[in-house]
């Protein structure tokens, strides 16, 4: 973009460099390109890729000052291209995969303490307790199919993450750290299971149209993606944030069953520690997953939620759930909720917050 | 081609859609020259911008010669208090979370390094420096360790060594907590990595920030139209 930066303006101003309009005769500095890009975002729209369509919107927007009717015109344009995706893809985001991150239970919490004590129940032979634990596995997912289904749909992108070399050489420094103090099987699961949540990000930034870079790992933290354009709407940021969690809620529930097919006891833990890191994300401040989420919620939609965790809390005796309701307290009194409620960010968020509590609660045998 | 397509984008339209849909006219709109952001006056002859805001020649000199308010001592005094109320609040935060959750959250550390770096970085005026850095990265480490103190006092007045004085139990839990996260050595690596991020959060909050001056720019001799 800075190459096609016009230096001097027709008016004969001198442009500062990042200026968006002349100063002086208000002559837009993207001109060119804000024409272009609406151009083909009306060819791509005619020709049904509503996708590209919104991506070229987004390009064109960063261009124009928030405060002009241009600027104002594309967003509205955008919205609507935005909602017409959301529209497009039903419920099509709640698959079984994989988990989240950005988060980690230092100090030694109980389900960080269960892959030690797992790992001691070694099976004095593990070729057989192995080849029964894949027979178990295979059983599982001829059982699931579905679980088939969406793994050969979603494979691609799956594997498309693991090719870009940050996030490959972070995954391997996070695995590596993981491993020294928990084994590799723990780790590798652990691994996983944050590389699946954050591949649920990037599909529902792919499916917006935002462009973004590749999940980096943080060694005790988890991981990150980041987006390199602002989402359009409270409900678009809502569908990316909660897309994670929904990942890793599948994810988890994969490896639960997983477990419960073949008793390998490294499962479980994999399982209620991955679904823990979930509910963590769940936590509506700051940019965790909860907060995007809460944008997209009307103040009784908030209260509704709040009473979800309060009865979750009760039920699953987990103190994350004190910690969700507290940031969602803060929330429910804050002056950014909408006036419209989003009912399936709503239902998703009761979704996660119960089928993840439920999954926290796998007693991981000694 | 949609009506959007056929959207003047040659001048910037400062109409801003109101709640009710319509447009309504900006007072920006159809100005003159654009204003500086210090005077308000029109620039014409030349700007400059400083951190991406306009400002005329006539008040540029003056603006840059502006300093910071108050004293360094003054400055760095209250960074200091500030700081340590904040450093007892986030203390106290995390403890609190600690308690209701049954979870060390190692999340937790960013949440004291902001609390703090803001607090700093307002006592200072918005200065940042060096000083100022080494002074959020101490409370902010004091913090953190803070919360292992209560339970190393217990721990000391406790078995066959107690220490008998609950006083001086806790004098001694203090300098161990400060020693606390790097003696579990490598068991403990990501507990230091996290406590790591939480300084970084408060080394970054407070760092000087030199305003960015860009010009002169010439004005043009075409007026707005």
């Amino acid at each position: 973009m800075s190459k096609s930066l016009p230096l001097r303006c027709q008016c004969g101003t001198d442009l500062a460099p990042g200026l968006l309009v002349c100063p002086i005769c208000q002559r837009l500095t993207h001109a060119e390109a804000l024409t272009r890009l609406t151009q083909e975002a009306s060819t791509l729209e005619s020709v049904g890729d509503i996708r590209g369509a919104l991506s070229k919107l987004r390009e064109a927007l960063i261009m124009l000052p928030a405060d002009t009717r241009q600027h104002a015109t594309l967003h509205a344009r955008a919205s609507r291209l935005s909602n017409t995706i959301d529209e497009g893809l039903g419920g099509s985001e709640i698959g079984p995969v994989p988990t989240a991150s950005s988060a980690d239970r230092s100090g030694g919490g109980p389900a960080l303490a269960a892959p030690e004590s797992a790992e001691a129940a070694k099976d004095p032979n593990p070729l057989i307790k192995g080849g029964a634990a894949l027979g178990g596995l295979a059983l599982l997912l001829w059982k699931f199919k579905f679980v088939l289904v969406f793994l050969m749909t979603k494979a691609k992108l799956l594997l498309l993450g693991l090719s870009k070399t940050t996030t490959l050489l972070s995954m391997l420094l996070s695995l590596g750290l993981y491993w020294s103090l928990w084994g590799w099987r723990f780790a590798l699961g652990l691994v996983l299971s944050i590389y699946v949540h954050e591949m649920g990000h990037v599909a529902a930034l792919r499916r917006f149209g935002i462009p973004a870079s590749a999940p980096m790992f943080i060694p005790g933290f988890g991981a990150v993606v980041r987006m390199d354009a602002y989402p359009q709407t409270a409900r678009e940021d809502a569908r990316i944030g909660l897309a994670g969690p929904l990942w890793g809620l599948g994810c988890a529930a994969f490896v639960a069953a997983a477990y419960y097919a073949t008793g390998i006891p490294m499962l479980a833990a994999i399982a209620s520690v991955g679904a823990w890191i979930n509910l963590f994300n769940l936590v509506p401040i700051w940019q965790l997953d909860g907060g995007r989420g809460f944008r997209a919620l009307s103040r009784p939609g908030r209260w509704a939620t709040l009473a979800v965790v309060a009865l979750c809390g009760v039920a699953f005796e987990e103190g994350l759930y004190v910690l969700i309701g507290l940031g969602g307290l803060l929330r429910a009194f804050s002056k950014d909720a909408p006036t419209e409620n989003d009912s399936r960010t709503a239902s998703e968020f009761a979704v996660l917050l119960i089928a993840l509590g439920f999954l926290t609660k796998i007693v991981v045998p000694t | 081609m949609s009506q959007d397509d056929e959207m003047n984008f040659e001048r910037a339209d400062y109409n801003v859609r109101e709640s009710d849909g319509a447009f309504s006219q900006n007072p920006r709109s159809g100005s003159a020259n654009a204003a500086c952001s210090v005077c308000q006056s029109p620039v014409f002859d030349a700007y400059f911008t400083r951190n991406g805001d306009l400002v005329c020649t006539r008040c540029e000199a003056p603006v840059r010669a502006v300093g910071p308010s108050g004293s360094a001592v003054t400055r760095f005094s209250g960074a200091g208090a500030i700081g340590i109320v904040a450093a007892a609040i986030a203390s106290a935060l995390w403890m609190l979370v600690t308690e209701l959750t049954g979870y060390e959250i190692g999340l937790m550390a960013i949440a004291v390094g902001w609390i703090i770096g803001v607090a700093v970085n307002t006592g200072s005026r918005g200065v940042g420096g060096l000083p100022y850095q080494l002074l959020a990265v101490f409370l902010s480490y004091s913090a953190i360790v803070a919360t292992y103190v209560p339970m190393l006092a217990r721990q000391f007045q406790q078995g066959p060594e107690a220490i008998a004085e609950p006083i001086a139990a806790w004098l001694f839990a203090i300098p161990v907590a400060y020693a606390m996260p790097f003696l579990s050595g490598f068991e403990n690596i990501i507990g230091v990595f996290i406590i790591g991020f939480g300084l970084w959060q408060a080394w970054t909050l407070t760092a000087r920030v030199e305003a960015v001056w860009d010009g002169p720019f010439r004005v043009g001799d075409e007026s707005t139209s």
